[in-house]
Formats: C-alpha cells, sequence, structure tokens
C-alpha cells in the first residue's frame, strides 16, 4: 500500500482530537489519602521555612488564586474538577506532607505537578492552605 | 459562522490564569500542560542570515493537556521571506509523554512529532543534521516543491534544582520518503528572578519574570554524527508571567559557527485557558 501522508495526518489529528476530548480523571477525595500514604518519611517530616509568617500566608493566597483555585474553587471547597480541601484528610497532613503532595502532584490522576513553582512557593501556598484547613 | 465563533469566545471569556508557558523557545522541560488546559501560542522568529534574504516565520501553537502524564500540541507553520513570498508551510502534530509520575533528580519524557511540511519552512524550531542558512537561500518558490513528511523523537531530561531548570534535549529525526535519520540537540536553563512571591498582585514583581539561555543546534546525522559543519546557536531569553495568564517571551539567537544564521530574534505571546476541555465536554452533555 502506498504511503498516504494526507490520511495519516487526517486520522493522527482525529485520534488527538478524540482522545483530547475523552473523559478525564478527576482526583476524588479518597486519591487524597492515598496520596498522603505515598509521602515518604523524609518529606512528611520537613519543616515548613514560612510557618507563621503573616507575608507568606497572604503570598500564598495569591498563588493559590492563580494557579489552584480554577480546579479546587477560590475557598478551596472543590469543585466538578478537583476535590474539597478542606477535609480530615489534608487538616491531618503535616505542612511536609502538603508540600509533597503539590511538587509531586498525582499526575495518574490528573492532578498536575507543580515543581515548576520554586519551592519557597509551593512553601508559601502550603503556609495558606494550612490557615484553611 | 458568527455564531460558532461567538460560541469560542464565549467559552474562552469567562477562564482566569493557571501555570503559564515555560521561558523556552527550542527546549523542553518535564513540565506538562495540565489537564484539560489549553494554550494558545505564537511565537515568531526573525532571521537574518549572512547570505540569504531576511525572513519571518512563525508557528500557532495549539497546547493540550490531555493527561497528567500526557501533552499534545498542534502547529501550523508559515513564513515571509523579505523581497520573495509568503506561505503557509505546513503542520505539525508533536506529543510527549512523561513515564516516571513523580520528581526525580532527573526526569525524562518522551516526545514523538509528526510533520507534514514543504522545504520553505523556516520556523527553526529544532536544528538538526547539517540544517544551515544556505537552506534560506533558495527561493520560496522552489523551496516549496520539496515535501517532508517527517517523524521527530526527542529524549527529554529536566530537573529542577534551587530555583533553576536545567533541560537536555537529544533529537533524532527522520524524512519518511529518503535520508538518513539527522540529529541534534537543545539546552536550557532558567531560572525565576524571584523565587518568593510577594504578598500583594503585581505584574513587574521579580517573581513574574524568568530569565536564562538556550543552547542547540545539528549534531550531523547516520553514519556521519559531528559537530563538523553543523550550525549551533546561543540564546540568551526572558520570559514574563503577566497576572491573567499571557506569557511574554523574547528571546535574540547568536549564530555559533559560519554556517549558522548570523541573528535569530524569537518572540512569543501565549495565553492559557484552563478548564476548556471541560467546558467543551460540557457542551456536548
Amino acid at each position: 500500500m502506498p504511503f498516504r501522508p494526507k490520511i495519516l495526518g487526517c486520522a493522527a489529528l482525529l485520534l488527538s482530537a478524540a482522545l483530547a476530548l475523552a473523559g478525564q480523571e478527576t482526583i476524588k477525595r479518597a486519591d487524597l489519602e492515598a496520596a498522603r500514604a505515598r509521602v515518604p518519611a523524609a518529606a512528611h517530616a520537613l519543616e515548613n521555612p514560612f510557618a507563621g509568617r503573616s507575608e507568606a500566608v497572604l503570598a500564598g493566597k495569591k498563588l493559590f488564586k492563580r494557579h489552584c483555585a480554577e480546579c479546587h474553587g477560590a475557598d478551596a471547597a472543590g469543585s466538578e474538577k478537583a476535590p474539597n480541601l478542606r477535609v480530615p484528610e489534608m487538616r491531618e497532613a503535616t505542612q511536609g506532607d502538603l508540600f509533597w503532595m503539590i511538587r509531586n502532584g498525582n499526575l495518574k490522576k490528573g492532578m498536575p505537578s507543580w515543581s515548576r513553582l520554586p519551592d519557597q512557593q509551593i512553601w508559601q501556598l502550603v503556609a495558606y492552605l494550612k490557615t484553611l484547613l | 459562522m458568527k455564531v460558532i465563533i461567538l460560541m469560542f469566545l464565549g467559552l474562552l471569556l469567562p477562564l482566569a490564569a493557571a501555570a503559564q508557558e515555560g521561558p523556552y523557545f527550542n527546549t523542553y522541560t518535564h513540565h506538562m500542560e495540565e489537564p484539560g488546559s489549553l494554550e494558545i501560542s505564537l511565537a515568531p522568529v526573525f532571521g537574518l542570515p549572512r547570505t540569504a534574504r531576511g525572513f519571518t516565520a512563525s508557528s500557532l501553537e495549539l497546547e493540550y493537556g490531555v493527561k497528567g502524564w500526557w501533552t499534545t500540541e498542534f502547529y501550523l507553520d508559515g513564513q515571509s521571506t523579505r523581497g520573495d513570498s509568503t506561505l503557509l508551510t505546513g503542520y505539525r502534530w508533536e506529543n510527549r509523554f512523561r513515564p516516571l509520575l513523580r520528581e526525580h533528580w532527573i526526569n525524562p519524557v518522551l516526545y514523538v512529532e509528526y510533520e507534514r511540511l514543504n522545504g520553505a519552512d523556516k520556523t527553526l524550531r529544532e536544528v538538526v543534521g547539517f540544517d544551515s542558512e544556505r537552506d534560506a537561500a533558495v527561493p520560496n518558490g522552489d523551496l516549496r516543491r520539496e515535501k517532508k513528511h517527517e517523524i521527530e523523537t526527542k529524549l527529554i531530561f529536566s530537573s529542577n534544582l534551587r530555583g533553576w531548570n536545567i533541560s537536555e534535549n537529544f533529537i533524532a529525526e527522520k524524512n519518511l520518503g529518503h535520508s538518513p535519520w539527522e540529529f541534534g540537540y537543545a539546552l536550557g536553563a532558567s531560572r525565576p528572578l524571584g523565587l518568593v512571591a510577594s504578598a500583594r498582585e503585581c505584574t513587574l514583581c521579580p517573581e513574574n519574570f524568568r530569565a536564562g539561555f538556550e543552547l542547540y543546534g545539528g549534531l550531523g546525522e547516520w553514519r556521519r554524527f559531528t559537530l563538523s559543519g553543523t550550525s549551533h546557536y546561543l540564546a540568551p531569553l526572558l520570559a514574563w508571567d503577566l497576572p491573567n495568564g499571557t506569557t511574554l517571551r523574547v528571546s535574540p539567537g547568536f549564530g555559533l559557527t559560519g554556517t549558522s544564521h548570523r541573528f535569530l530574534l524569537r518572540v512569543g505571546v501565549s495565553y492559557e485557558l484552563p478548564g476548556f476541555g471541560h467546558r467543551i465536554r460540557k457542551l456536548f452533555r
């Protein structure tokens, strides 16, 4: 059969569009506990260098609005796309747990990795989240 | 048609910003598009070769996060050469996959792209083989007759360390019709100007700017793996993330060898539309 680049190109585009619009897995509350269980012991014990600093909480609030509110809701109470963060599973998480979970995400379940943010900004986010939980 | 355009705009308007475009033009990192987010970018390059006519080439890029570990991107390319003509040069469809789902010291990404371009494409998104500025000296009318059906693969390694991102890409490209495999590389390093976010909303805070550089070029081809006779570029870069989700980027690139274009100026504007896929799916429920 002769090589048909036009057909291949169209097929590729259709496949792309179909898969792109296919249903995505949404991270659920149960996944939060599972994600917390995966946090390594060393990360679990990490201390937040910004803990208790009001400036960091304000910066974290700004970062949450910019990067997280679209999925988790402006008040972190969740949406169709991502779970409520004001739940016991999150309340019991250490600041190190939250740092690790934000930095690594849960790629399989649709939570992106936020390692593109500097560690300092992730800690600022954690400082803000802890005021909500 | 107007109704379709208005519906599309309606989808876009209520959206807010999320993560934004990386600072590089040629180098890929392990940072994927957020699932369901669509990023629209325009990235023109202005070329000043030594021996050929100046040109402007550009890509319209649509990048979509299919899964947390899978990003797909579609490009539509075109170019205009001074004193010659303006034309569309083809399209590309790329997919990037993250095989390791956690952050590591070095994070690998597998990249596969199908390209259907003609020989007049001058976007220079990657430099491979013995690509040189002499390629740009041929008139567009002749260049467009050459059809390129290519598969391009990249092995991407990317690390985040103390605020720095350091990325290395190894490129292998094959014209499906003929020609041997051609090889190239792209290296990038960048860092935000401020690692700590300020407490107030701001547009000009150091945390919104990222600076760095890229180094990219060709590595010859199958059985002629070499630096000799290949083109290489060094390009400092600056990216500015605006709070509304727009990223502006600029990168002057300098040719390092006699076969390189003397100067390439790249600029980019991109806009992130979080939750795009979710809104589209809701339309069909």
